[in-house]
């Protein structure tokens, strides 16, 4: 369990339970819609294939973000690596029920993650790709410290039209400059 | 069933994985502990779990409170490395509220008294990260000497923590332990 650093939320590792919660959420076009590179529908296997890559603890390191207040699933958030050696990995959060954005939740999941991947998986650059017309993420990517670094033009095909995808990034020392180092 | 004095050892059970789980997935439990720091999954912790009774050179055990006989950590004996006799023993009590009662010492003793009179090791070591004062008062009172310092052994909440490391002789062992008979 890793509290978060907001209060709002706390993260744990993926439950198998849950697979299906999940999978009704990543489905769901109101999330869907903002994915850069997940082709959605998952079917029942597709969606535990993730959980079996989360149980090797390699590459995608990907946890459950639940409320603080009463415990409720939420969402995902994680990282997947890439060759060990250059310490980075790419970020990606789901928050699942479209009644529960706006509330925070997602701010306090990407710190405690962000946190959590400086601090405990060592990763020293930590980058992301946002869609072009997703207002709600890319201005709390850049409220939260992230550095815009550009953009690839017409990258991804979604509901038919073309997206540019905006990219972002954060290095560790960024990080602990601006959020502190742990004692 | 290996008896300590308030404690007794029992192998672990795959069973009871999700008990150890919660103990090690807790921040307290695992403020100087290895794994934990990384959430692990049921399905992972059942494999590990299950691996352990099928390696010969790892000894995990449930430490079972005798009083109401139930779990309450795990310590085991991990790198068992023949013909050297060697191993290092490492221990957690996950139910924090029996914290501070000595059973932790109660089972770290078990633990080399299996060490060296069951599996018949020579040298039994022991580490503490830095910062772990708890610990690092802990084994030398239990005996152990400290034998030397690995430095920036491990890289936890951001920061890189020396090791300390501690090992007891079987004739370390025997004359403050006395045998079992």
């Amino acid at each position: 369990m890793i509290p978060g650093e907001l209060g709002l939320v706390y993260l744990t590792a993926l439950d198998r339970d849950n697979a299906e919660q999940t999978r009704e959420w990543l489905n769901d076009p109101a999330v869907a819609r903002w994915f850069v590179d997940e082709l959605v529908p998952n079917s029942k296997a597709k969606q535990l294939e993730m959980y079996d890559e989360a149980d090797k603890g390699e590459k995608l390191f990907m946890l459950e973000i639940h409320a603080t207040d009463d415990d409720r699933y939420l969402g995902i958030v994680g990282f997947e690596t890439g060759d060990i050696r250059h310490r980075q990995a790419e970020f990606g959060i789901a928050i699942g029920p479209v009644d529960e954005r706006g509330k925070g939740f997602g701010r306090d999941a990407t710190l405690t993650c962000l946190r959590w991947g400086f601090d405990t998986l060592g990763l020293h650059c930590v980058w992301l790709g946002a869609l072009d017309d997703n207002e709600h993420a890319i201005p709390l990517y850049r409220d939260i410290g992230f550095r815009e670094l550009g953009r690839i033009r017409e990258q991804v095909l979604v509901e038919g039209s073309f997206h540019d995808v905006v990219y972002f990034d954060m290095l560790e020392d960024e990080f602990r400059a601006r959020y502190g180092s742990r004692g | 069933m290996i008896p300590g004095e308030r404690i007794y050892l029992t192998p672990v059970e795959p069973d009871a994985s999700e008990t150890y789980r919660a103990w090690i997935n807790d921040p307290e439990v695992h403020e100087w502990l290895v794994a934990g720091h990384i959430p692990i999954t049921a399905a992972r912790e059942r494999a590990i779990i299950e691996g352990f009774g099928k390696d010969d050179s790892v000894f995990v055990f449930e430490i079972r409170l005798i009083e109401g006989d139930r779990p309450i950590g795990l310590c085991g004996l991990h790198g068992v490395e023949m013909p050297h006799r060697q191993a290092e023993i490492g221990i957690l009590i996950g139910e924090k509220e029996l914290w501070g009662q000595g059973l932790g010492r109660d089972a770290i003793v078990t633990g080399l008294r299996f060490g060296f009179e069951t599996l018949g090791l020579h040298r039994i070591e022991i580490s503490a990260f830095e910062g772990n004062d708890r610990a690092l008062a802990l084994y030398p009172s239990i005996g152990f000497q400290q034998s030397g310092r690995d430095r920036h052994r491990v890289f936890l909440r951001g920061h890189f923590w020396d090791a300390v490391v501690f090992d007891m002789l079987e004739d370390e062992f025997r004359e403050r332990y006395g045998s079992n008979e």
